[in-house]
């Protein structure tokens, strides 16, 4: 690096102008904190570099937490819908997930456009090419490609795919980032320098075709929802739907082309080093793993409403581009499809992500934090949700203030960091309802519930919606202590409401809230028969309806959150050193002392350590609380 | 802190007269309250702080002991959370049944050292003793794991396995559904509810043969029956002698029969003896067929002795109605006296002589293929259950999959998945497994699924 200046002294650098680097900065410039945010191209603020959509199962809930706390992407997700869909409907209210085909120009530009108007919060297209740090090992500055330093307190770095990105078509590879960008290529070495493990991660999208080139007679449609939801709880008019997406499929002769040239896959000529996502194989993966699968189902969906441009979800490969357009060409409806871009797969640096601490700081770089891709997990709502995070604790630091850890029960955004703080993960790392064991608390309809209050306590959210939110509260619990009052007569107009929905009739009182938990009723359904009901708003309703029907589950559940709580409460002081404690395991030890838990709760999910395990460190833990407060004894 | 509530015996299994059942936790007066009934009529939560309660344990209507329970309130106490500790007889049988009963009013099966852990994390033991605590958790953990294994034989091991497995399956299949929405065919829906309703039914079969399975680990309970003098007593001398290795003398529930564990070729008999019983007067008759009545109503296995040098008479005939339909082998005793004798019975009557031992191999072929090939027509000799802690696992899982079932039925399946894992997770404490979380593993192995 030849000439270096001083440029300029900020509270918060945010390395990257994704969805992360985009949350990190707003928390942090909006919690008080002088924040500047570097991107390698300003075109290319949150762009959506894979599909044109926001949400999806576990997605959707992520953004709705998101919003919960005051982050940015729900409302500019519900600015650039086009076309919004619930998915799961059949399957129950704790997996109804929201998703929405967005226009990813007009995404980009909002998003954008909010960066330029909020406060605190400069923006600056540049790449980040060294990281410094002060003689404790606390960062301190960064250095653009062009030799200008800024000094700063706290660094977030996320940087997606763009670190040392390598693009793979066929038998093609070059350096570069996604959607045809530039990568950041030196900033991989300042880190590995200062002792950060990088990893080598995979990942890759479909190619997009001429939507005039299209022939969607042989597709089938698939429309939006009529009533939608939108992302914010402060969205109060979703844009209508106005486009449709398309189904299509791929077919023996599709199968056979890729077979044919499987070994033309840089899967399988050594080019691809990385590690892929299994939840979002290639065609050829696909083919190659499930060889009885007669098809696989596509999905062709617009990148916006100003471009005739379409997204191919389904097909995503790395196959030679000769081969790409030859499979295209054989499903129905693609016969004459022109490629406008070629799919390929991007390899990039990550982060082994049990380096960071459930805050997102490194454990050994003060004010050093890492969100997003970086961190290796995938997609955007979930870099976003690291980003949110990772901005409030930098804030937090900076202040002086405790940080913030969302427990697993209190959110998908604390289940996803804490198994990437505390797990580890081998692939790129989305977010799957699967992950949760609090699937039934985690749901969409009640992230405001869960969240308003945190965010609200942080700073991100106003008072003024803060006291629309306590409204809403009280209007649902008001409503439910009256219902749950309520006793019905066998009287025959009950019985014939009873009936009329295929439920027996009654013979003696019953209470209104047993009526609603019959598997053939609700809330809404019994209102003829509820004399006193006031019109209440429809998310109070529905609030209302889940909580009453599903009571006996959700408790449940809560029980199960509020006996893991005792342990998520026993704090690990910072300094125990894991490998002398006796009578732990070996393999406990090393892996306790890898990870540095925080907390009892999060020793206990890290793989190796044992339930006895546990068992001795809470008792090493209390034998030092005693011996350090001997009163405490009882 | 506040902790589930948990159950034990705490004293040597098998010996000694008395046996104390120990219930430690937030809910221990309450659990016990389900199961006993006491004597004056007053429950235990209303009974005075270290009292001691005279009374019966009663499960499903039916008696199953008589008691002294002692209440200990907290903090005063060994875990100093409230405990209960139920001082029933020191049978086998009669401990495991009113464990059985404890579990199934709600206690959890404690776990090894648990005890000491609350009473240590509690605060109730001293600071000095905290490593040996840990030594001890791990220790048992480890030993604890090791007897898993080593009664669980492999094909019960592998009926678990096949259960959970089938559970995880189906949870896999369900939350793939929940997260590929868009890639998984809805006509394979039908499958969840057929796929727990074979689970239930594979539980079901291990519950039904589970109480086999626990006196095939404890000894079959056996009587000996006949008129008298015709050789009980010297069966049952033969039968104690000819194998010196007699596990343990454990006086029974009835207090005038002397309960023997022996053990007959492969298998283990708990021989309950008459012998102890004077036949006096003219009531010796009556006496015998009253007893044989009694005795052959509890047992698993009968062996009914006849003296073939005499003539049989109404007395045996009565004795013989009350038996044949059940596992019963006829002994025909002093055959060393008989020259030629026909019985009138259909079964077929095995000949001995208990003085010089003459017909002891022939009784216990006898008896192993009764039990291990009779039992290994219905399912295999090997895949029962073998101890009430395991019994009450399949019957939690059991639980859990019914609920499940119906959840799904009648409700959606989001709100089921959790009894499915609940389910496996109970099963996973029969074996030792450790609860994995690798069912996003099998959904990725399983399912062509993601974009």
């Amino acid at each position: 690096m030849g000439n270096n200046f001083h440029m300029g002294t900020y509270d918060v650098a945010v390395v990257g102008g994704g969805h992360a680097g985009c949350e990190a900065a707003f928390a942090a410039a909006r919690l008080g904190c002088k924040t500047i945010m570097f991107a390698t191209n300003l075109d290319f603020i949150a762009n959506m570099a894979c599909n044109p959509c926001i949400g999806g199962t576990a997605k959707g809930q992520l953004v709705r937490e998101i919003d919960a706390l005051g982050g940015e992407m729900g409302k500019v997700a519900d600015f650039a819908a086009i076309q919004s869909r619930i998915l799961n409907r059949g399957k129950g209210p704790a997996v109804y997930s929201p998703r929405a085909q967005a226009d990813r120009r007009a995404y980009s530009d909002e998003m954008k456009k909010r960066i330029e108007h909020q406060e605190n919060l400069e923006f600056k297209q540049a790449e980040i090419v060294n990281i410094g740090f002060d003689d404790n090992g606390a960062v301190c500055s960064v250095t653009t490609h062009l030799g200008a330093r800024f000094d700063v307190k706290a660094v977030i770095i996320a940087t997606g795919t763009f670190l040392k990105g390598k693009i793979i078509v066929g038998d093609v590879a070059y350096s570069g980032g996604p959607d045809g960008v530039f990568p950041a290529n030196e900033l991989s070495s300042c880190l590995a320098e200062n002792g950060i493990k990088l990893m080598r991660f995979k990942t890759g999208t479909p190619a997009r075709v001429a939507k005039s080139s299209i022939d969607f007679s042989k597709m089938e449609i698939q429309n939006g929802d009529e009533v939608i939801t939108p992302f914010s709880f402060e969205t109060t008019n979703p844009n209508p739907n106005a486009v449709c997406c398309h189904m299509t499929y791929t077919n023996e002769r599709t199968h056979k082309i890729i077979l044919d040239n499987m070994h033309r896959s840089p899967l399988f000529n050594g080019l691809i080093e990385g590690i892929g996502p299994r939840y979002c194989p290639s065609i050829e993966d696909k083919i190659r793993r499930f060889p009885d699968k007669e098809r696989h189902q596509l999905f062709i969906e617009p990148l916006g409403l100003n471009t005739d441009e379409m997204y191919i979800q389904g097909l995503s490969s790395s196959l030679p581009e000769d081969v790409q357009v030859e499979v295209i060409h054989s499903i129905a409806g693609l016969e004459n499809a022109i490629i406008t871009r070629t799919a390929y797969a991007i390899e990039y640096d990550c982060i082994d992500s049990t380096m960071l601490y459930p805050t997102l700081e490194f454990k050994d770089h003060s004010g050093l934090y890492g969100a997003g891709q970086f961190n290796g997990s995938s997609g955007y709502e979930e870099a976003a949700a690291q980003g949110l995070m990772a901005g409030i604790n930098a804030a937090r630091k900076i202040k002086g203030l405790e940080p913030v850890v969302l427990e697993r029960s209190q959110g998908y955004i604390g289940t996803l960091i804490d198994d990437l703080t505390s797990k580890g993960t081998n692939e790129p790392y989305r977010m799957m309802t699967s992950r949760s064991e609090y699937r039934l608390l985690l749901r969409q309809d009640n992230a405001d519930l869960r969240l308003t209050e945190i965010g609200h306590e942080i700073g991100l959210i106003s008072d003024e919606r803060y006291e629309k939110f306590l409204t809403k509260k009280s209007q649902i619990e008001n409503e439910i202590e009256r219902i749950n009052a309520i006793n019905i007569g066998p009287s025959d107009k009950v019985n014939k409401l009873l009936k009329s929905h295929g439920t027996s009739p009654i013979t003696t009182g019953v209470k209104l809230a047993e009526l609603i938990r019959r598997p053939e009723l609700d809330y809404f359904l019994v209102e003829e028969i509820d004399a006193e009901r006031e019109p209440l708003p429809l998310d109070v309703a529905e609030q209302v309806n889940i909580q009453i029907k599903y009571e006996g589950y959700i408790q449940k559940q809560e029980a199960q959150a509020k006996k893991s709580a005792k342990t998520e409460k026993v704090r690990i002081p910072e300094g125990t050193n894991f490998l002398d404690i006796d009578g732990l395991r070996l393999e406990a030890r090393q892996k306790l002392d890898q990870i540095k838990p925080l907390t009892l709760g999060q020793a206990s999910r890290i793989s190796g350590v044992s339930p006895a395990d546990i068992d001795v460190l809470f008792i090493h833990l209390s034998k030092k609380t005693r011996e350090e407060n001997p009163k405490v004894e009882k | 802190m506040d902790y589930d509530t948990i159950a034990a015996v705490s004293t040597p299994y098998g010996r000694g007269g008395i046996s104390v059942i120990r219930i430690s936790g937030s809910e221990a007066v309450q659990t016990a309250d389900k199961v006993f009934r006491a004597k004056s009529g007053k429950t235990l939560t209303d009974a005075p702080n270290r009292s001691i309660n005279y009374g019966h344990i009663i499960s499903n209507g039916e008696v199953i002991d008589e008691v002294l329970v002692s209440v200990m309130r907290a903090p005063h106490t060994f875990t100093a959370e409230d405990v209960v500790e139920i001082n029933c007889h020191g049978g086998l049988y009669v401990t495991k049944a009113v464990l059985g009963a404890v579990y199934d009013a709600g206690a959890r099966p404690a776990e090894a050292g648990e005890f000491t852990k609350r009473a240590f994390l509690n605060g109730r033991v001293d600071l000095t003793y905290a490593s040996s605590v840990m030594d001890m958790i791990n220790a048992k953990t480890k030993l604890q794991h090791k007897m898993a294994l080593n009664h669980l034989n492999g094909k019960l091991a592998e009926r678990i396995r096949n259960i959970r497995e089938s559970l995880m399956e189906t949870a896999a299949y369900i939350q793939a559904s929940f997260d590929f929405p868009e890639e998984l065919d809805e006509a394979e829906d039908d499958r969840i509810e057929h796929s727990l309703e074979k689970a239930l039914s594979m539980m079901d079969n291990l519950l039904e043969n589970a109480d086999k399975g626990i006196v095939a680990k404890e000894g079959i309970p056996t009587v000996i029956v006949g008129k008298p003098n015709v050789g009980k007593s010297s069966l049952m001398n033969l039968l104690a002698q000819c194998d010196r290795a007699i596990v343990t003398d454990i006086p029974g529930t009835t207090r005038d029969t002397i309960e023997e564990v022996v053990t007959v070729g492969n298998l283990m008999l708990k021989l309950t003896d008459t012998a102890g019983i004077r036949e006096t007067g003219d009531t010796v008759e009556s006496i015998g067929v009253e007893r044989a009545k009694n005795l052959a109503e509890i047992a698993e296995l009968v062996l009914f002795v006849v003296d073939c040098s005499k003539p049989l008479d109404d007395a045996d005939m009565q004795i013989y109605d009350m038996v044949k339909d059940k596992n019963t082998v006829i002994i025909a005793n002093k055959c060393d006296l008989a020259d030629n004798f026909e019985l009138p019975f259909e079964i077929d009557a095995i000949k001995f002589c208990a003085k010089s031992g003459d017909g002891l191999k022939a009784l216990t072929d006898k008896i192993e293929q009764i039990y291990i090939s009779g039992i290994e027509e219905c399912t295999e000799s090997d895949t029962l259950l073998s101890g009430e802690r395991e019994k009450d696992a399949v019957k939690k899982a059991r639980a859990f999959t019914n609920s499940a079932l119906t959840t799904i039925k009648v409700l959606s399946s989001d709100m089921a998945i959790d009894d499915i894992h609940s389910a496996a997770n109970a099963l996973n404490l029969i074996d030792g497994t450790e609860i994995s979380d690798d069912i996003i593993n099998t959904i990725f192995e399983t399912y062509c699924v993601g974009k």
